[in-house]
Order: structure tokens, then C-alpha cells, then sequence
């Protein structure tokens, strides 16, 4: 369904994706792990068509994203990105406005979930609130693919039950669902597979079902594996 | 399209209102200053009308310029990139709203003008001597200043400020592409700007002569010059921020 083929992104000299070759499948949850700076947030926004790899491609469907695959693919970056003048209710009327898909219901219904009014102003908003809010917009929309950068940032522990419950509540036979996060362990119960990017590389993809079964290790383990280069693991 | 148009609009909305506020107080005075036949309140209003024109015209434009910059410089720019827009939709909404924005003001100003110097015809007798003294000074002719060719020479300034405007749009896109990573990047976008408004110039004098004569034909030509120039950068713009753009 989303396939990044030896995509590179080069700034300045500086390589944040190096040759990165991913399958995304519908039907599953995948997380996307790795330090910062490892280049997470550059293959999700080339994916999401917001930058343009300097080599290779990213394909949706089979065509290179962009407008067209906008229309099915719901990103979520991790700095706030609403104008200033916003209030939370404008945020939902403007994605009503732009996305056939964004349910209005399902975004109030949300709202209410996580206790936020419409009548806030944006720029007023704590930094738990505005991860709240972006994760309950972003959400809000019937996407075939949604990715979600650090979703979990700045949110506290209570609501990030929440948080994460609204996630996986959009999982489906159909639905390709990315979550990056550093959060390793809060992840490790909801995902299906983890993809491991490392110094802009990929590092690997695992599939966290058969890492406990075959591997008799955890998803935080292996991060600190692949990571830490520490040994994990032995007998189940 | 209208969708973008609309969001275009309520971003620049409260600067445009504050335009309008100083327009109405002035034009309030200046029909106090007819009625009560107070040449100082004229005198007063109409310079107050002529600059918020001149500024208004100016702020209207520049902000837009701005606005664009904003948008495409900081994570704001996601509310624009993340919708399945491409960029001559985004850029085409700018263009649209700025510059029709500006032509709108400018048609205002004009009728507003018009409107106004016909008010004072009529109060002042003497003051359709003064129109034809101000006609010597501009055409050399007392004949060729009419209504008509004052509102078309309006509208022949409105839109040599639209093509500037447009020109700013490739000038900030610039910056954030083809320049973007330079440490002199505003200041290098910023020659370019000149350089491409001399060289813009420079055509137009080639074409029409130093010379500026107000006749209908040749204002008419004018305008045509300058939209095909808006045209032609929003053209340019928006394939740069379609194939070059990071955001």
C-alpha cells in the first residue's frame, strides 16, 4: 500500500534519510522507532508529500505520493501547526473543509473524550492539549493511512491511555497505521511490527509478535539492542 | 479553490478592516467638511483619504507578501501542504485573494474619488477650474481628463502594484528554494527582485516610451502589459513550489 523505494533526503550536505526501502501493509500498526535525529520525521513527511526525496521515491497505490494520496493519507506532525488565530473548533471546520473524509462527529465526539472545548483558542493551549487536539483532528478522518508523529509528546501519563485508545480504535482490516514515538514500552502492547531507523539508516523491521515468541525478547529490549548494542534475550 | 480563498482571506481580514475604519472616518470628514463648505476639513480629509489610499494599497500587498512567507517558512505551512492542494491551487488562491483584494480596494478608491470630486464640483463652483488646471499639468490637455480616464489611470497603477506583488510571491519563493540553505538568502531574493523589476522596466520603456501620456488606448495596452506579467510569475512561482518546495 505505502512503499518507500532506496529513499534519500540529503539538507545542506546532510543525509537525514539514507536509501530507505519500507513496505507498509494495510491491516497492520506499525511503529516507527529510533533515536532523535535518526530520521523518522524526514521519511514521514516525504510520505506524506510535504518534502521531496533528493533520490528515490515513496509510492501510494503504486503512483509517487502527493496531492492525489493526500486525500487518503492522514499525517500528524509533531510541532503544533495551527494558525494562531485558530480556536479547536476552527481546526475541525478547516479539515471539514479540505477533507472529504473528516468526520465532524467523530472529531466532537473526541473532543469531549479528552475534555477539550471548542471555543479555545489555539495559541492559548497547553502542550498537552495541542498533542490532544492533533491526534483527535488527525483521527478524526476515515484515512486509509495515518501516520503519527510522536503522538504521545507532552501528553501525560493518564491521557495517554486516551490517546492511544483513539488510535487503535481506527485500526482496521483496511488501514495502514504508523505511530513514532520514543515512548518504546507504551507502544510495545498496541503495534504489530516494529521498523527501527538508525543514524538514517534502516536499522530493521521486526515483527513484535515473533520477537516474543521466537526471540524470547521485547520490543524495548530489542530497541536497546539495536540501539544500545547491549545483549538481550535467552531462553522463552 | 474556494475553500483556500476563504482561509486566505481571514488571515489578512482585521488588517483590511482597519483600512476600511480609516477610509470611512476620512470620508465622514470629508462629507461633514462639503456640507459645512470647511476648507480646512477638506483640506484635512482629503489628505487623510489620498494617504490611506497610497498606504492602504501598500500595507494590502506587502502583507500578502508576508503572509505567503509565513506560510511557507514555518510548520504553519502544513494547514496548506497537508490538503490535497497542488501548488498552483495554493498559490492561485493567494494571487486571487491578494491581488483581487487590491483591485477591489483600488475600484473602490477610485469610484470613491470619482464620487468625491463630483461632490465637490457641485458644492464649488470654481473647482471644475481646478480639475482642468490639474488636466494642463498631467496631459497638457484640458480635453483628455475625464471620469473615465481617471478611473482607467487608477486602475493602470492598481495593476502595475498587482504584477510587484506577484513578483514579491516568486522573490519569497525563491528564497525559500532555490536560495534556501544560503546565508544571504533574503538579501540575495531581495536583489532579484530589483534586478527583475529594472529589467521589467527597462521592457516597458522599450515598448511605450519614457514618456507617459494618458490616452485610453494606451492605458488599456498598459494594463494588458502588467497582467500578462502577473500571469506569467504566478506561472513561474508556482512550478518552482511545485517541484522545488520543502516545507
Amino acid at each position: 500500500m505505502l512503499e518507500s523505494f532506496e529513499v534519500t533526503k540529503k539538507f545542506l550536505g546532510k543525509t537525514a534519510v539514507d536509501g530507505v526501502s519500507i513496505k507498509l501493509e494495510p491491516g497492520h500498526i506499525y511503529a516507527m522507532l529510533g533515536p532523535n535525529g535518526s530520521g523518522k520525521t524526514t521519511w514521514m513527511k516525504m510520505a506524506a508529500g510535504l518534502i521531496k526525496p533528493t533520490s528515490g521515491v515513496i509510492k501510494y497505490k503504486d503512483e509517487p505520493v502527493g496531492v492525489r494520496s493526500r486525500r487518503e493519507i492522514a499525517y500528524m506532525s509533531t510541532e503544533p501547526y495551527f494558525y494562531d488565530w485558530m480556536t479547536v473548533g476552527d481546526v475541525g471546520k478547516y479539515y471539514q473543509d479540505f477533507f472529504d473524509d473528516f468526520s465532524m462527529e467523530a472529531f466532537e465526539e473526541m473532543l469531549q473524550e479528552m475534555d477539550l472545548e471548542k471555543k479555545l483558542k489555539c495559541k492559548e493551549l497547553s502542550s498537552g492539549m495541542l498533542a490532544k487536539l492533533k491526534v483527535a483532528v488527525t483521527m478524526a478522518r476515515d484515512a486509509k493511512v495515518y501516520m503519527l508523529d510522536e503522538p504521545l509528546n507532552g501528553i501525560d501519563l493518564l491521557a495517554r491511555d486516551e490517546v492511544l485508545n483513539a488510535i487503535i480504535r481506527h485500526a482496521g482490516e483496511d488501514k495502514v497505521l504508523l505511530v513514532s514515538s520514543h515512548l518504546v514500552e507504551e507502544l510495545e502492547s498496541v503495534v504489530d511490527y516494529a521498523i527501527f531507523i538508525n543514524k538514517s539508516h534502516l536499522a530493521g523491521v521486526y515483527e513484535v509478535e515473533e520477537l516474543r515468541q521466537n526471540q524470547c525478547i521485547s520490543l524495548a529490549d530489542k530497541y536497546r539492542e539495536v540501539y544500545g548494542a547491549a545483549e538481550m534475550g535467552g531462553a522463552c | 479553490m474556494g475553500a483556500l480563498i476563504k482561509y486566505e482571506f481571514r488571515k489578512s481580514w482585521k488588517m483590511k478592516g482597519l483600512v476600511l475604519c480609516f477610509t470611512a472616518f476620512f470620508e465622514l470628514l470629508f462629507l461633514f467638511g462639503a456640507w459645512k463648505l470647511s476648507d480646512d476639513l477638506l483640506a484635512a480629509s482629503i489628505t487623510g483619504l489620498v494617504l490611506t489610499t497610497i498606504c492602504g494599497l501598500f500595507l494590502i500587498g506587502v502583507y500578502g507578501i508576508h503572509v505567503l512567507s509565513k506560510d511557507i517558512n514555518t510548520k504553519q505551512s502544513y494547514m496548506l501542504f497537508m490538503t490535497p492542494n497542488n501548488s498552483y491551487k495554493i498559490l492561485g488562491a493567494k494571487v486571487i485573494e491578494n491581488c483581487g483584494s487590491v483591485l477591489i480596494s483600488g475600484i473602490f478608491f477610485t469610484v470613491l474619488a470619482i464620487l468625491d470630486i463630483m461632490l465637490l464640483t457641485i458644492r464649488y463652483e470654481d473647482f471644475k477650474g481646478v480639475m482642468e488646471l490639474l488636466s494642463v499639468v498631467v496631459t497638457g490637455d484640458v480635453a483628455t481628463l475625464n471620469y473615465q480616464t481617471f478611473g482607467m489611470a487608477c486602475f493602470d497603477g492598481v495593476m502595475s502594484w498587482v504584477y510587484l506583488i506577484c513578483l514579491g510571491f516568486l522573490a519569497v519563493v525563491l528564497c525559500a528554494t532555490v536560495l534556501k540553505g544560503n546565508k544571504f538568502n533574503g538579501l540575495l531574493s531581495f536583489v532579484a527582485f530589483l534586478v527583475i523589476s529594472v529589467v521589467v522596466n527597462n521592457i516597458h520603456d522599450a515598448i511605450y516610451g519614457d514618456l507617459y501620456i494618458y490616452s485610453m488606448s494606451r492605458l488599456v495596452s498598459n494594463i494588458g502589459f502588467y497582467a500578462l506579467l502577473t500571469l506569467v510569475f504566478y506561472l513561474i512561482t508556482a512550478w518552482i513550489m511545485d517541484n522545488k518546495l520543502s516545507v
